[in-house]
C-alpha cells in the first residue's frame, strides 16, 4: 500500500490475560509501535487522565470497568477520543454489533494473527490520507484515477458509474477499517439521503462484481452484520 | 312451507281495516248500538243549556182540582169558565190538553164553544186513530169546537222503545195524519214565521218543575193573581193520578205530559229541536276515526298505539258533543267507538302472532345450528304458543349453556384470560385470572376494568407502559412485567362480533417466567462457551506464538494448535448452533448472490489450499428475508463440507436459480454440488436422521460435519426453507438449499 514510513503509535492496551497481552505488544512492537498494557479497566482510565494515547486496543471482559465501559468513558470524558479496537473472544454477532455500536472503531475476535491484527492497527492509525498529487492511488493490482473517476484492474479500465466510483474509492481508502452503513451513506450521497437502505447493498454488490473483489484479486469484502462493510486486503 | 301460508302483516291490515269498516257500516245503518247511544245521550242532554221558563204557564187538573171541583170529567160549564177566567187575566194562547170529541149536554157545549171562539186562541187535541192500519184516521173534537178553536192537532206522547221520551212523535206526517198540537200553536204565534219540525228530539233542560205550575181548581177560584197569566201561553192539561199519564224523560226525571208539552212548543218556538244527524253523516263520523286509528296503528305510526286510540275515541267524543251542543245535530258515537275498539285488539293479536311466529322462525333456526354442548331436542308436537315457549326455553337454556361452556373451556385454561368489552370492562375472566390479579383488583369482579390490570405491566425490555385499549384492533402480543416480578407474554386479540366489528377484546397472560429463566440458563452457557472457553484456547494459542522456537519444538507446537483450534471450532459450532435455534432472527432482505459470494470468500484459504475452482452460475437477483450472518454461516459449512470431501483441484458449482413453489410464489434455490467421492446411500439417510434430532450436543459424538449440517439444517427451517441431498457414489454430492422468494423481487442486476 502507500510505502511512506509511518510515525510510530502510542497504544494503550487493555488486557488482563498475560499471555495475549505479550502477543499483542510483540506484534504491534515489531510494526514500530509502542504499547502499554493495563490489566484492570480502572487502572487504564487513571491513566488516561494524565497521558495521551494514539489509540486503545480493548479487552471485553477484563476485571473491573470492562472494555465497553472504557470506551463510554472515553466518549464522555476526553475531548479528542482515540480510535479504539476491541480484542475479545466474545465472538457472537450481537457481541460485534453492540462492540461497534458503542463507539469502538473496530472489532477483532481473539485468537487472531499477527498479521491481521497489523494491518487493523494501521488502518485505524491512518488518521489523514495523504493525497496523492499525481492524482493516481494504487492499491495492490487496483488503480484509482481520481480526477478522471476511473479504475484499473491490473491495467485494465473497469467503468464504473460515479456513486459506485465514490464507494469504491471510499472503501479502499478505508482499507481494514470497519465502515458504518450511515457513514457510508453519508460520504458517498450526502446528509440525509433519503434512500432505501437496500441502495447501499446493492451498490456493494454492484463494486464488488465488477471490480471482481474477491479474495483472487488479493482483497476480501467483509459485511458487518447489521452495522455496514469492511474490505480487507489479504496477505499475499 | 308453514310460514308461506301466512298472509303478509301488510294484507292483515287492509283486511282488518276494511272488516271493521264494513262492520261500522253495519251497525251505523242497524242502529244496533242505540241503547248506548241513547244512554250517551241522556247524559249529553243534561249539559244542554235549559230554555227560558218566562213565557209558558202550566195549569194543572190535579189531584186538588178534581178534589175541590168534583170528579172528572169535568161538565164543559167548569171548562168554559177555566177559559174565561184565563182570557180574563190576559193569557196570550191556551192549549187545552183536553179531548172534546163527542157532544155532551147543548147549552154547556154551547158556552165552551162560547169561551174558546172569544178572547185568547185556544188549541184542541185530536184523538190518535187506532194503530190498526193506515186507513185508521184521527177522531177529531166535535165541529162546535173545532169550528170554535184556532187550530187543532196531535197530542200524543211517543216514547222510544225503552220508554223513554226523546222525540215528538211523527204523527203529523203522513196522508191523513194530523199535525202535532205544539206545533199548531207555534206556527200560529210566531205570526207566519215557518216553524220547522225538521228536529224532532226535544230539548228537554231543567226536568220536572221547570215550568211555573198552577191547579185549575185556584185559576177557577180566582186565586191567581191577572199578572201572572198574562201575556204567556197556557197549557192546560190533566196531571191527576189515574187521569194524566208520566213519562221517563232523558232530562232524568219523570214528567207529566203536560210538562213534555211545554218543553216541546218552547223548543219549537226557540228553534232549539234537535236533529238526529243523517245516515251518510253517520258513517263518515263512524269511519273516519277508524281510518285514522288504523294509519296511525300501521303505515303512520307516530305514537304508542295505545294513545293514538285515546285520541281516536276522544275524537268520535268530541265531534258527538261538538255537533250536539254548536249544530244541535245528535251524531251517535257507539258505532264508532265499537269500531275503534274491535280493530285496535284486533291488530294487537295479529301483530302479536306475527311476532311470535318470526320469533319462532328464529328460534327454530337456531335450533337447527349445530351446538358445541349437548342438548335435548325440542319436540315438535307441540303446537302454538306452547311449541314457541318450549323453543325459547330451548333457547335460554342454550345460552346459559354457552356461556357456562365458554367459562369452563376459559377456567380451563392454563393462562390466565381475560374478556373485556371495548372500554375494558372486565366481562370474564378465569380461575387463572382470578388468582393472578386478586391481591389487587380484589377479585375480579365484574364492572373492574382491564386498563388498571393493564396499568400494572411494563414492556420487557424497554419499561414502558402498556397502552390499554390498544390503538389498533389487530392482535397485539408483547412480553410484559408484572409488577416488577414476574414476565408474562401478553396477547390481546379483538373480539369479532359474528357480524365481523369488533366489540371487545381477549386478553392472555401467558407465565413466560420460566422460559425466561431457561433462556437467561442456556444465554449463560452461550456466554460460557463463547467467551470463558475460547478464552484460555485464544491465550493457548498466543503462547505458542510468542514462545521461543527453542523451548518448544515446532512438531509439538503443531499439534498443540491444532487440538486448540478444534475446540475453538467445537465452541464456535456450538454457540453458532444454539443461536440458530434461540435467538429472535432480525430478519433483513438480502441478495442470496451476495451471501454466496461471501461464503466463497470467507473459504478462499481452504479452497485454494486445496487448488478447489469454485464457480458460481446464475445472476438473477434473489432477495430473500434472512438473517444474514446466520445464512451465510450456513453456507458456509455446506460449501466447507464440499471442499472437505472434495480432491484437489477439482470443481464446485454453485449454482442459483428461482422456481415456482406451485402455491403461485417462488423458492430461491441455491444448490451446491462438488465431485468428490459422493455419499454412501446409508450414510446419506444417516446424515437426514441427524438433521431430524434435537440438539447436537446432546446426539452421539462424531466429527464437526454432524454439527454443521446441523446447524445448517435448523437455519434453513427456521427460515422456512428446506433443504436436499442428493448424491452419486463417484460422482459427486449436492446439496439444495431453498428459500422462500421476496415478492416484488427485482431481477435486475443494473439497479441505481
Amino acid at each position: 500500500m502507500q510505502g511512506q514510513k509511518r510515525a510510530a503509535v502510542r497504544i494503550a492496551i487493555l488486557e488482563d490475560d498475560v499471555a495475549l497481552a505479550g502477543l499483542v505488544e510483540m506484534t504491534l512492537a515489531e510494526a514500530g509501535h509502542s504499547c502499554e498494557v493495563f490489566g484492570e479497566g480502572q487502572v487504564l482510565v487513571r491513566a488516561l487522565h494524565r497521558s495521551t494515547y494514539d489509540l486503545l486496543i480493548l479487552d471485553w471482559n477484563v476485571p473491573g470497568l470492562s472494555g465497553l465501559e472504557v470506551i463510554s468513558w472515553v466518549r464522555d470524558n476526553l475531548e479528542i477520543a482515540p480510535p479504539s479496537l476491541m480484542l475479545t473472544s466474545r465472538s457472537a454477532e450481537e457481541d460485534i454489533v453492540a462492540g461497534l455500536t458503542a463507539g469502538a472503531d473496530d472489532y477483532v475476535i481473539k485468537p487472531v494473527a499477527p498479521v491481521v491484527l497489523k494491518a487493523r492497527i494501521n488502518a485505524l492509525a491512518r488518521r489523514a490520507y495523504p493525497a496523492a498529487l499525481s492524482g493516481f492511488e494504487h492499491y495492490g493490482s487496483y488503480c484509482f484515477d481520481t480526477r478522471a473517476e476511473t479504475v484499473e484492474l491490473s491495467g485494465e479500465p473497469i467503468a464504473l458509474t460515479a456513486k459506485e466510483f465514490a464507494l469504491a474509492l471510499l472503501l479502499f481508502r478505508n482499507m481494514h477499517r470497519a465502515l458504518a452503513r450511515a457513514y457510508i451513506f453519508e460520504a458517498v450521497w450526502g446528509r440525509n439521503p433519503n434512500l432505501p437502505t437496500r441502495t447501499l447493498d446493492v451498490h456493494i454488490s454492484n463494486v464488488r462484481t465488477k471490480l471482481h473483489l474477491r479474495p483472487d484479486n488479493g482483497v476480501k469484502l467483509v459485511p458487518i452484520y447489521s452495522y455496514g462493510y469492511r474490505l480487507e486486503a489479504l496477505a499475499s | 312451507m308453514r310460514v308461506r301460508r301466512h298472509l303478509k302483516l301488510r294484507t292483515q291490515w287492509w283486511l282488518i281495516a276494511i272488516v271493521t269498516s264494513l262492520l261500522v257500516m253495519l251497525m251505523t245503518m242497524d242502529r244496533t248500538m242505540e241503547r248506548f247511544d241513547n244512554g250517551i245521550y241522556d247524559h249529553l242532554l243534561q249539559l244542554v243549556p235549559s230554555p227560558s221558563s218566562d213565557a209558558i204557564l202550566l195549569v194543572e187538573i190535579d189531584d186538588d182540582s178534581v178534589r175541590r171541583i168534583g170528579r172528572w170529567p169535568w161538565n164543559r160549564a167548569t171548562h168554559a169558565a177555566l177559559i174565561d177566567r184565563l182570557n180574563a187575566a190576559g193569557a196570550k194562547a191556551i192549549g187545552y190538553d183536553v179531548l172534546f170529541t163527542e157532544p155532551t149536554d147543548a147549552g154547556n157545549d154551547d158556552a165552551l164553544a162560547r169561551s174558546m171562539a172569544s178572547g185568547a186562541p185556544v188549541y184542541l187535541p185530536v184523538l190518535p186513530g187506532l194503530s190498526s192500519g193506515s186507513g185508521a184516521a184521527a177522531i177529531l173534537p166535535i165541529d162546535l169546537f173545532r169550528n170554535a178553536a184556532a187550530g187543532i192537532g196531535g197530542a200524543t206522547i211517543a216514547p222510544d222503545p225503552d220508554g223513554v221520551v226523546r222525540a215528538a212523535p211523527r204523527s203529523d206526517q203522513g196522508p191523513g195524519r194530523s199535525q202535532l198540537l205544539m206545533r199548531v200553536m207555534a206556527q200560529s204565534l210566531a205570526g207566519g214565521r215557518k216553524v220547522s219540525l225538521q228536529g224532532r228530539l226535544i230539548p228537554f233542560g231543567g226536568g220536572a218543575g221547570r215550568w211555573p205550575e198552577i191547579p185549575a181548581a185556584a185559576v177557577l177560584a180566582g186565586e191567581v193573581p191577572a199578572e201572572f197569566v198574562k201575556g204567556k201561553i197556557v197549557l192546560v192539561g190533566v196531571t191527576a193520578s189515574g187521569l194524566g199519564s208520566r213519562y221517563a224523560t232523558p232530562a232524568g226525571g219523570v214528567l207529566s205530559g203536560l210538562e213534555i208539552q211545554a218543553y216541546l212548543l218552547q223548543g219549537l218556538r226557540a228553534g232549539t229541536m234537535m236533529m238526529q244527524a243523517s245516515l251518510s253523516s253517520c258513517l263518515v263520523a263512524g269511519l273516519l276515526p277508524l281510518w285514522i286509528l288504523m294509519l296511525g296503528l300501521g303505515p303512520f305510526r307516530r305514537m304508542p298505539a295505545l294513545a293514538c286510540l285515546a285520541l281516536c275515541s276522544a275524537l268520535v267524543l268530541g265531534l258527538s258533543i261538538c255537533a250536539l251542543m254548536l249544530l244541535r245535530i245528535w251524531l251517535p258515537p257507539s258505532a264508532a267507538l265499537t269500531g275503534l275498539a274491535l280493530a285496535y285488539p284486533i291488530w294487537g293479536w295479529r301483530q302479536l302472532a306475527a311476532t311470535e311466529r318470526f320469533m319462532r322462525a328464529q328460534l327454530e333456526r337456531l335450533q337447527e345450528q349445530p351446538m358445541l354442548v349437548p342438548q335435548s331436542d325440542v319436540v315438535h308436537t307441540e303446537r302454538g304458543v306452547e311449541y314457541t315457549i318450549a323453543l325459547l326455553n330451548a333457547a335460554i337454556t342454550r345460552h346459559r349453556e354457552m356461556r357456562h361452556f365458554v367459562a369452563d373451556r376459559l377456567d380451563q385454561l392454563p393462562d390466565a384470560t381475560i374478556v373485556s368489552d371495548l372500554n375494558g370492562a372486565i366481562l370474564l375472566a378465569n380461575v387463572a385470572a382470578r388468582k393472578l390479579f386478586a391481591a389487587e383488583v380484589g377479585g375480579l369482579q365484574e364492572g373492574s376494568s382491564a386498563a388498571s390490570i393493564m396499568s400494572r405491566c411494563r414492556l420487557a425490555g424497554s419499561g414502558e407502559a402498556v397502552r390499554f385499549p390498544p390503538a389498533i384492533e389487530e392482535p397485539i402480543a408483547c412480553e410484559v412485567q408484572l409488577d416488577q416480578g414476574r414476565f408474562f407474554l401478553v396477547g390481546m386479540a379483538g373480539q369479532t362480533s359474528a357480524e365481523g366489528g369488533c366489540v371487545g377484546w381477549v386478553i392472555r397472560f401467558v407465565d413466560v417466567s420460566e422460559a425466561r429463566a431457561a433462556q437467561k440458563q442456556r444465554d449463560d452457557v452461550v456466554q460460557l462457551l463463547t467467551h470463558d472457553m475460547r478464552s484460555p484456547q485464544a491465550s493457548i494459542l498466543a503462547v505458542l506464538e510468542t514462545a521461543p522456537s527453542d523451548r518448544i519444538s515446532p512438531r509439538e507446537s503443531g499439534i498443540i494448535r491444532h487440538y486448540a483450534e478444534r475446540t475453538l471450532q467445537l465452541a464456535d459450532g456450538f454457540v453458532q448452533l444454539a443461536r440458530a435455534e434461540n435467538l429472535e432472527y432480525a430478519l433483513e432482505e438480502v441478495d442470496l448472490g451476495d451471501m454466496l459470494m461471501d461464503a466463497i470468500d470467507d473459504l478462499w484459504p481452504q479452497s485454494k489450499a486445496k487448488y478447489i475452482d469454485i464457480v458460481t452460475r446464475g445472476d438473477e437477483r434473489l432477495l430473500v428475508m434472512v438473517e444474514r450472518s446466520l445464512l451465510t454461516r450456513a453456507l458456509v459449512n455446506v460449501i466447507g463440507n464440499a471442499i472437505k470431501y472434495s480432491m484437489q483441484g477439482t470443481t464446485i458449482t454453485c449454482a442459483l436459480s428461482s422456481e415456482p413453489r406451485g402455491d403461485g410464489s417462488m423458492w430461491a434455490v441455491c444448490a451446491i454440488e462438488d465431485q468428490g467421492p459422493g455419499i454412501e446411500p446409508t450414510l446419506k439417510q444417516a446424515i437426514f436422521e441427524r438433521f431430524h434430532r434435537g440438539p447436537v450436543g446432546l446426539g452421539p459424538r462424531t466429527n464437526g460435519a454432524g454439527l454443521g449440517l446441523s446447524f445448517v439444517h435448523t437455519v434453513m427451517i427456521r427460515h422456512h426453507g428446506q433443504i436436499e441431498c442428493y448424491s452419486e457414489l463417484g460422482r459427486g454430492t449436492g446439496f439444495m438449499l431453498k428459500l422462500p422468494l421476496q415478492k416484488g423481487n427485482s431481477t435486475s442486476r443494473d439497479f441505481a
